[in-house]
């Protein structure tokens, strides 16, 4: 059977527009991504080195027997290598079927974000890191960088 | 309703492709002139076979050609008609136009014009037309407009406001509507829709119009809507029949392709394997023998004392060895000879030999070798290529053979076999073999090559897997587009295999695809590199020695060698490859493992071996793309990941070849790099 069926409206969530985002730490900034694009968290996992590689893969790790690639967050926007403690934490994201890690300080929370308090990313010239930012999330006194991860796993 | 048959098409479409296969290499065998009833009646049974499924299924075009084929079979079993190439090449049509049919059919795509096809094998088998056995509805005209055919209906759906206050759900009846049809598409009506402020959501405002593609009467239409046709309007028209089907060869044929190829992919999903009922049986045997071993170390645990232990030992013993046997018998499941994909070089030689009107005859080696059955597939396309090739350009005009002092035929031999843990498989010509200067020639002109650089030829040869690169003076229908030497050097890089060029001038010209047995499991050797645990496919490896016993030596611009019994071997470090540090110099008993890829032999220095065992490949992708000298990863026992490091990977990375004295072509598929550079 080869039926299409195109819904025209969805079904919008419980409060018009709001989404979640899991915020994390690296180095003294907080990040956000899109909740839905999380898939688990993982805390301190054996990694093994890649050759041939960009800097910012740390390696790989086996996740029930599927190989992942661990992404350093910190030289993936061009700082130092963070270090990888007994604390340390592995976002697992989901993006477009392929699956990666995101290796980050700490995750703090899950926030609601209104469309109202995202504002579009500033106007910092295109260089750099700054195309891994897809706004800025304000929640109450925190700044939230709100991450493109299609941008980041490129 | 009556029963829905539908569930068993993909079986039908199966067995159909069997028999269809059966038709191809059998027919080719009537041309040889050996015909015995045991070659007719197999023949017919196939033909027959399909007949009766796909009537009983209602692909009435299949049944009406099948019955057509039928009637010429039946003549030749009978020995009303002889067989003559003439009627081969119907027949072989008619065995085309039917696996086409089958192909269509699967893909929910409409059938093309049979008629003519059926008139020209009614006029062989003398008869007139569907009336020694009664088919159902033999179609009086075409195949397109045949009482059973499907037609495209445009429907819309447009229910009042008020129908979910009456309870009903406009998704069923959508839904109902969509199962009646092989095609359906469905766009929703938005005229209707208020303002987000003004949207009532207990009312419908939505209207629906179907596409729908169906063998359903305008009746069984009608019956979906019958709930609701008070509280909706609905309109029905019908598609004039004739269009969709009528200009099947040229525009829609070419539009509807790449649909039918999405489908195809997406029917990939659900692919089956037939597999030998004896082999099932001897996994069934397997899995009672694991589940008696594993209740015997249950019960040796219960009470457990330390006399008890040898009992035990043994038991696990058994265990491991039936564990393993299991493997190998899954692993056996997936096997299926290479003769299956060699059947059908035997109908594109002879096709080949009319259509360049060269004599070529095909010899067939070692059919029975089996293979994974995904690389037998993925095999299928870089062979034809190879065999085309060579029946074009490889082999000489009857004219040119004679005057060489050659037989008038050309030979093409398919020839696979097992060696060690490999399939090696071989497309040999006796044709002219490959012009060296007019590749190089060809090679300069396109920049591949420096003029007045001294190449040897093996070298020269591997150009020819450059993407775009053709020597031919004309542009066949054949061969001598450019396209396929590439294609065919990627097909065998993927499934990671080896090809190499042997060839003598006036002598004929040799492929040699190795290629692993399976994609799925390796024998590996664990080692260890500074931190870091690898793992090196056993096949691969010659011999370990360590270097206290074998001086290493730098040559300067050539990085190191390592004397191995007094002869010099180019010695690779996976620190310079990969960036791996490795431990110290001075520290620990390094080794050298000497490894084996094609023609090439190189060492490469490790820190400490671990040790042999069976590795499951995991695939990097798609999470990761795969590294240069990495062939993929496995996990170890404690749960770590260890990388599979690419022998022939690693050769290139490190600028390893084949010494160019031993007169043997380069290690393998992998063309020099600065040619992809």
């Amino acid at each position: 059977m080869n039926a299409q069926v195109q819904p025209q409206n969805q079904s919008a969530g419980p409060v018009l527009g709001t989404r979640q985002f899991l915020s994390f730490r690296v180095g003294s900034e907080e990040y956000a991504i899109d909740i839905l694009a999380v898939q688990e968290i993982r805390g301190h996992t054996a990694i093994t080195a890649l050759p041939q590689t960009p800097p910012w893969v740390r390696g790989a790790m086996n996740l029930r027997g599927v190989i992942v690639p661990v992404f350093d967050m910190q030289q993936r926007f061009g700082g130092g290598p963070v270090e990888y403690t007994r604390f340390s934490v592995i976002i697992v994201v989901s993006v477009g079927g392929r699956q990666v890690g995101l290796l980050v300080d700490a995750v703090n929370d899950v926030v609601d974000l209104a469309p109202g308090a995202i504002e579009p990313p500033p106007d910092v010239g295109a260089q750099g890191s700054s195309s891994f930012v897809q706004g800025l999330g304000r929640h109450g006194e925190r700044l939230l960088i709100l991450l493109d991860l299609q941008q980041v796993m490129a | 309703m009556t029963i829905d048959l539908s569930r068993f098409n993909q079986s039908f479409f199966e067995e159909c492709k069997e028999h269809v296969r059966v038709l191809e290499d059998r027919l080719i065998e009537l041309d040889s002139g050996a015909v015995d009833q045991d070659l007719l009646g197999a023949l017919f049974r196939a033909a027959h076979s399909i007949k009766g499924s796909s009537g009983l299924l209602g692909f009435d075009v299949i049944t009406r050609l099948t019955h057509a084929m039928e009637n010429v079979l039946d003549g030749l079993r009978n020995q009303a008609l002889s067989p003559s190439p003439a009627l081969t090449t119907l027949l072989l049509e008619a065995t085309d136009m039917l696996s086409r049919l089958v192909a269509l059919a699967q893909d929910n795509q409409p059938a093309p014009d049979v008629a003519p096809l059926c008139a020209k094998l009614d006029a062989a088998s003398g008869s007139s037309g569907g009336h020694a056995t009664p088919t159902p509805a033999p179609a009086p005209a075409t195949g397109a407009s045949s009482p059973g055919g499907p037609s495209t209906w445009h429907v819309t759906f447009q229910p009042q406001p008020e129908m979910f206050a009456r309870g009903q759900d406009p998704a069923l009846v959508l839904r109902e509507l969509v199962d009646l049809g092989s095609e359906a598409e469905v766009k929703a009506l938005l005229d209707g829709l208020p303002p987000l402020e003004a949207l009532d959501p207990e009312r419908c405002f939505l209207g629906w119009r179907v596409r729908l593609v169906t063998t359903a009467p305008e009746a069984t239409i009608r019956d979906v809507f019958s709930f609701v046709d008070d509280v909706a309007t609905v309109l029905l028209e019908r598609e004039p029949d004739a269009l969709p089907e009528l200009p099947d060869t040229a525009e829609s044929g070419a539009e509807a392709r790449p649909a039918a190829q999405e489908a195809r992919a997406e029917k990939k999903a659900d692919q089956t394997l037939r597999v030998a009922t004896e082999k099932v049986d001897k996994l069934v045997n397997l899995v009672g023998e694991l589940v008696i071993a594993q209740a015997m170390i249950s019960r040796s645990l219960v009470d457990f004392e330390p006399s008890k232990l040898h009992t035990l030992v043994q038991a696990v013993g058994d265990l491991e060895r039936h564990t393993r046997e299991l493997q190998d018998q899954v692993m056996n499941i997936r096997m299926v000879p290479i003769g299956t994909i060699f059947g059908r070089f035997r109908r594109l030689v002879r096709d080949l030999s009319g259509s360049l009107g060269k004599d070529v005859r095909l010899e067939l080696v070692g059919e029975d070798t089996e293979l994974d059955k995904s690389m037998v597939e993925h095999l299928a396309d870089p062979l034809m290529h190879l065999v085309r090739n060579a029946a074009d350009h490889g082999l000489e005009t009857t004219e040119e053979r004679l005057a060489a002092g050659k037989t008038a035929h050309g030979t093409i031999t398919l020839a696979a076999r097992h060696q060690g843990g490999n399939v090696v498989v071989d497309v040999s010509d006796d044709g002219k073999g490959l012009d060296t200067a007019r590749i190089l020639a060809k090679a300069i002109e396109r920049g591949l090559a420096a003029p007045g650089v001294e190449l040897p030829p093996e070298r020269v040869h591997e150009f020819i897997f450059a993407a775009g690169f053709s020597t031919a003076q004309a542009v066949t229908d054949l061969s001598g587009r450019g396209v396929g030497m590439d294609v065919v050097k990627r097909s065998v890089d993927g499934l990671n295999g080896t090809i190499a060029i042997t060839t003598t001038p006036g002598q004929g010209t040799r492929f040699r695809i190795t290629l692993p047995l399976t994609l799925a499991i390796i024998d590996g050797m664990s080692l260890r590199v500074g931190g870091a645990t690898f793992v090196l496919p056993l096949n691969q490896v010659v011999e370990t020695l360590p270097l206290s016993t074998a001086p290493v030596r730098s040559v300067f611009g050539h990085g190191e060698v390592v004397l191995v019994r007094g002869d010099p071997m180019p010695m690779v470090r996976l620190s310079r490859v990969l960036s791996v540090d490795d431990d110290p110099e001075g520290a620990g008993r390094p080794l050298a493992v000497v490894l084996e890829t094609g023609d090439v032999r190189f060492a490469l220095r490790v820190d400490e071996l671990l040790g042999k065992a069976q590795f499951v490949i995991k695939s990097l992708e798609p999470n990761l793309t795969r590294p240069d000298g990495v062939l993929g990863a496995t996990i170890m026992g404690d749960g770590t990941v260890a990388l599979i490091l690419d022998v022939p990977g690693l050769a290139r990375l490190g600028d390893v070849r084949a010494r160019a004295d031993d007169g043997r072509s380069p290690l393998s598929s992998r063309a020099p790099q600065e040619v992809y550079a």
